[in-house]
């Protein structure tokens, strides 16, 4: 009993933090300590895991993942890239605040960790009820977030949408968990798997049961059928909300449906390959396209993840179990570029940073140079030119599927990254080739914006220099 | 020979001067930072100058391979490498770049008159990208350099440009984007299919892929070099980018940045895919033809200068082309040497356009006219570009021509006999467009007051035009450069 318990001990202390933390935030004068306090104890949980990973090092099962990264497992990798994201929001969180001096409770803070938790929970789990635990453990907070903002009425109806939409991508999950559960006898992954597996093509009702779990996956990571809530939410959301959802949320997702895929459908093609290859082509598309008349800043970007996860959601549905890794790198990549991108939206604009549009950063090159030069590399970033980070990520992801023939994707993929490069040159066009422009005034520059920013410019500038260390260390 | 790496310094003097302009500058406590950019920018310009002259001096004619090869691993496990050295083709182009780039530099810095750090910024981003470009001998490094020659010129255009320049900025970026993406789709069957991207290595590996598989690479390929140089019809994205740049930002495009689709063709369609070649080069005659032909009639036609002059280089890149897809010895080193020698023409053109540019603030012909009564030396070397560009013997324009219509046609009779139409239509326009400017009465009030050249536009000028000059009357320097390069290249297709 108790050796189990010290496998979640993350977990529980996870938990602990929110509930002492809010607790504390009760009864404290200024938020603000409490918020160092979750930080300093965010780094505790981080070693922590560090440290548990060697202990526990010869039991757990690995996922396919990745072995032996720093001598951790993959669930232990999930909660600490999770984790890794959820620290960098609070950060901005707090400066955020302190920035646009919104008065927000410290509730933000506590429905971040118990969101992350759920985001573990999902990872880890073995049978189809705490699936469903950590999915809806990590998706309620997130609604909440989304319509923090009570002076915006913009950011209450993207809570409002975001619970709907969510609600029937989950009750979308029970229904097929409910049926895989009928047609397959039981809720474990294992066996679930082995009935799939076992000349299931007969089987219609498991096939439809298993698919429809996936919905509400599909649905966080805002792939295509199911982005429709991510330009409302994105655009109507308070900026941490929304580096939230793009970063932490994204990434946790990722790593629910890797393990997923591999635990409970293992290679049964028509879920495992035939369906993501089918959303993949539609979220590129959905994605490049979408994003061409979008005037809101925060708009653009749901639609340029809606396309990013078309290319990751194409690595997914590739053969070769390896081809994971490729695919966190690609979204790795993409998320540190989108939470520089959030993060310097926030020094550039300030409070007007929720509702920015072209109009707003227009001529930012020339009145903030250096903000506009690390947006400017952000957007190229994601375009895909060498030598920066983007271009590694699509080249790995796009030699993957050029090396399972996978042409007609590839050639979607890069003509809609041809397609998406006009609207990220469109903000590099609006900041630099106008004449005209209104002088942008000046945000004191804080530092944990300062820090986020230039981990994320040095990130994506270097990835060349030393990405390979990085990427090697991860495949062996 | 000394150990020295002199290539990774060529294209380090820019890349460091660009981050020192940009970072270190705004510290600096001079008292002028625009001063002080401009003289980090020349100086940076003048030392890579030298340096590639230094390579000129060294390069061994008689050795057949790679010089001054430099290799140091970079991302090995997915083959890029930092392997670059020159050969007989190559070596001239950097040559090129580094001169152009700080003629260009010179040109511009009186000209330009706001964001002049960035403007320098730019163009040293350009430059070592395109010297990276001609001196890799790693594909997957070659496509690094081709992909990141967009950023600089997309702000270059967008910037610094003419009224219309964000269209034009736009349509160069992503026509030029949406080539190279299939660039990359090829590169990666290609690694997947050999695991390597050493240009030695694949020389030897691709010819031996069944012709079908070499046929999809090499029209994955061409999609991204035909748009660069470009052919006909891929090339609309030209006039718009050459009218609406900034008159240095025209000089690089045309004098470098279409010559890296032409030294694409050379150094990677014609060895990696010769079947393939072999099997399109009717075709694609046919379309340099074409080119040739459509370029010089357009360009008659035309109302505005530059443009003029951009569609006059479309004509002449399809010269070029023809003369690479006819496989002959004197076809290729004809086109090598046309590329180089329009590479000179072409820029000291524009900056012609843009000299007078500066004086009269409008590119409209007809707002010109008996220019040559009030500045009769910029007549002379106008007229010596010009005729540079028509091709008579004594510039290098004909010695380029000459040798390309030479191979075009010891290969298809007819096609040749239509190119070499195509020289006189080039009078025709050039002629046309240098009586409107120079000569006949001054009918627009304005160009009396024109000022003859300023030092800075002879700096930039006479270079230009003594090289035009000295390679029509002794071209052996430069052919013999190319031509054992160009023999080697044309072994592969002798078999």
């Amino acid at each position: 009993m108790s050796k189990e318990l010290i496998k979640i001990i993350p977990e529980i202390m996870l938990l602990a933090l929110a509930l002492i933390g809010q607790l504390i935030a009760v009864f404290s004068k200024k938020n603000k300590y409490v918020v160092y306090l979750v930080l300093a104890a965010i780094c505790l949980i981080a070693v922590l895991i560090f440290d548990e990973s060697w202990q526990i090092l010869s039991n757990y099962p690995d996922a396919g993942l990745g072995q032996g990264i720093f001598g951790m497992d993959a669930s232990n990798l999930s909660r600490i890239i999770t984790l890794a994201f959820t620290f960098g929001t609070v950060i901005f969180y707090q400066d955020y605040i302190e920035i646009t001096g919104y008065k927000f409770k410290i509730e933000f803070i506590t429905l971040m960790l118990l969101s992350t938790l759920g985001i573990w929970i999902a990872v880890s789990a073995d049978n189809l009820l705490s699936l469903f635990c950590g999915l809806e453990m990590q998706a309620l907070p997130g609604y909440a977030l989304a319509a923090f903002n009570n002076s915006n009425s913009k950011s209450s109806e993207a809570g409002l949408k975001y619970f709907i939409l969510g609600a029937l991508a989950s009750c979308l999950t029970l229904f097929g968990m409910s049926f895989t559960y009928g047609f397959s006898g039981s809720l474990d992954y294992s066996i679930i798997k082995q009935t799939l597996n076992n000349g299931a093509e007969q089987n219609i009702g498991l096939i439809i049961g298993v698919t429809l779990i996936f919905t509400s996956i599909i649905f966080k990571l805002s792939a295509a059928p199911m982005h429709v809530w991510a330009p409302d939410v994105y655009e109507g959301a308070p900026i941490p909300a929304v580096n939230f959802f793009a970063t932490a949320q994204k990434i946790g997702t990722l790593l629910i449906l890797i393990h997923s895929l591999h635990y409970l459908v293992g290679e049964f093609l028509p879920v495992r390959i035939y369906l993501f290859k089918v959303l993949a082509a539609l979220s590129m598309l959905i994605g490049a396209f979408g994003g061409i008349r979008q005037n809101s800043l925060k708009r653009l970007m749901a639609y340029s993840t809606v396309l990013n996860m078309g290319y990751i959601l194409m690595a997914v549905s590739l053969n070769d179990i390896r081809i994971n890794i490729v695919a966190v790198g690609y979204m790795l990549i993409y998320i540190i570029s989108v939470n520089g991108f959030f993060v310097l939206l926030l020094s550039l604009l300030g409070q007007k940073s929720d509702e920015a549009t072209f109009e707003d950063i227009k001529g930012a090159g020339y009145s903030r140079k250096a903000i506009a030069g690390a947006i400017s590399i952000i957007m190229f970033s994601n375009i895909g030119l060498p030598p920066l980070a983007g271009f590694f990520g699509k080249y790995f992801i796009f030699y993957q599927a050029i090396a399972e023939r996978e042409f007609i994707l590839a050639i979607l993929g890069i003509l809609t990254s041809v397609v998406a490069s006009f609207y990220y040159l469109k903000v590099v066009k609006v900041m630099y080739f106008t004449d005209k422009y209104t002088e942008i005034t000046s945000i004191p520059t804080r530092m944990g914006l300062l820090i986020l920013s230039c981990f994320s410019i040095a990130f994506i500038l270097c990835f060349s220099l030393f990405g390979t260390c990085i990427f090697w260390s991860f495949v062996n | 020979m000394s150990e020295l790496p002199i290539l990774s310094i060529t294209i380090l003097l820019p890349l460091i001067s660009a981050v020192y302009i940009t970072f270190f500058i705004s510290q600096s406590k001079s008292p002028n930072k625009q001063i002080y950019a401009m003289y980090v920018a020349v100086l940076c310009g003048a030392l890579t100058l030298l340096s590639t002259i230094y390579l000129l001096i060294k390069f061994d004619v008689t050795k057949n391979s790679f010089q001054f090869v430099e290799r140091y691993s970079w991302f090995a496990p997915f083959g890029l490498e930092f392997h670059v050295g020159v050969d007989g083709i190559s070596l001239y182009f950097i040559f090129l770049t580094a001169l152009l780039t700080l003629i260009c530099i010179i040109a511009s810095i009186f000209t330009v008159k706001k964001q002049i750090k960035e403007f320098l910024l730019c163009f040293m981003l350009l430059e070592a990208a395109c010297i990276g470009a001609f001196i890799s001998l790693n594909l997957l490094l070659f496509y690094l350099f081709f992909e990141i020659v967009l950023i600089p010129m997309y702000i270059i255009i967008g910037v610094f440009g003419g009224e219309n320049r964000v269209y034009a900025a736009f349509k160069f970026f992503i026509y030029t984007f949406l080539g190279s993406v299939f660039f990359l789709l090829a590169l990666l069957f290609i690694y997947k299919t050999t695991y390597s991207f050493e240009m030695a290595k694949l020389n030897i590996l691709l010819p031996s892929l069944n012709i079908e598989t070499q046929k999809i690479l090499w029209l994955a390929t061409f999609i991204a070099f035909a748009i660069k140089v470009p052919i006909v019809p891929f090339h609309t994205w030209l006039p718009d980018a050459h009218v609406q740049a900034p008159t240095g930002g025209s000089m690089m495009l045309a004098g470098v940045l279409l010559k890296l689709g032409t030294y694409a063709f050379l150094r990677i369609s014609l060895p990696m895919f010769p079947d393939a070649c072999q099997y399109f080069a009717p075709y694609v005659e046919m379309l340099s033809t074409f080119a040739i032909i459509y370029g010089s009639l357009v360009a008659f036609a035309q109302t505005d200068m530059k443009k003029v002059i951009a569609y006059s280089s479309v004509a002449h890149m399809g010269f070029v082309t023809g003369g690479i897809f006819s496989f002959t010895e004197v076809g290729v080193s004809g086109a090598v040497f046309q590329m180089i020698s329009h590479g000179v023409i072409s820029s000291a053109l524009f900056l012609i356009v843009g000299i007078l540019y500066e004086r009269n603030h409008t590119k409209q012909i007809e707002m010109f006219g008996g220019v040559a009564t009030v500045m009769p030396k910029l007549a002379v070397l106008f007229m010596i570009a010009m005729l540079g560009s028509i091709g008579l013997p004594g510039t290098s324009g004909f010695i380029g021509e000459f040798m390309s219509i030479f191979g075009i046609f010891s290969s298809y009779k007819v096609l040749g006999s239509i190119a070499s139409l195509g020289i006189v239509m080039g009078a025709i326009y050039m002629l046309g467009l240098y009586k409107n400017i120079m000569f006949g009465e001054i009918n627009n009030a304005q160009v009396r007051k024109f000022k003859d050249l300023d030092p800075y536009e002879y700096v930039a000028l006479i270079p230009l035009i003594l090289l035009i000059i000295y390679w029509g009357i002794i071209p052996s320097n430069l052919l013999n450069v190319i031509n054992p390069s160009v023999q080697n290249l044309i072994n592969i297709f002798a078999k």
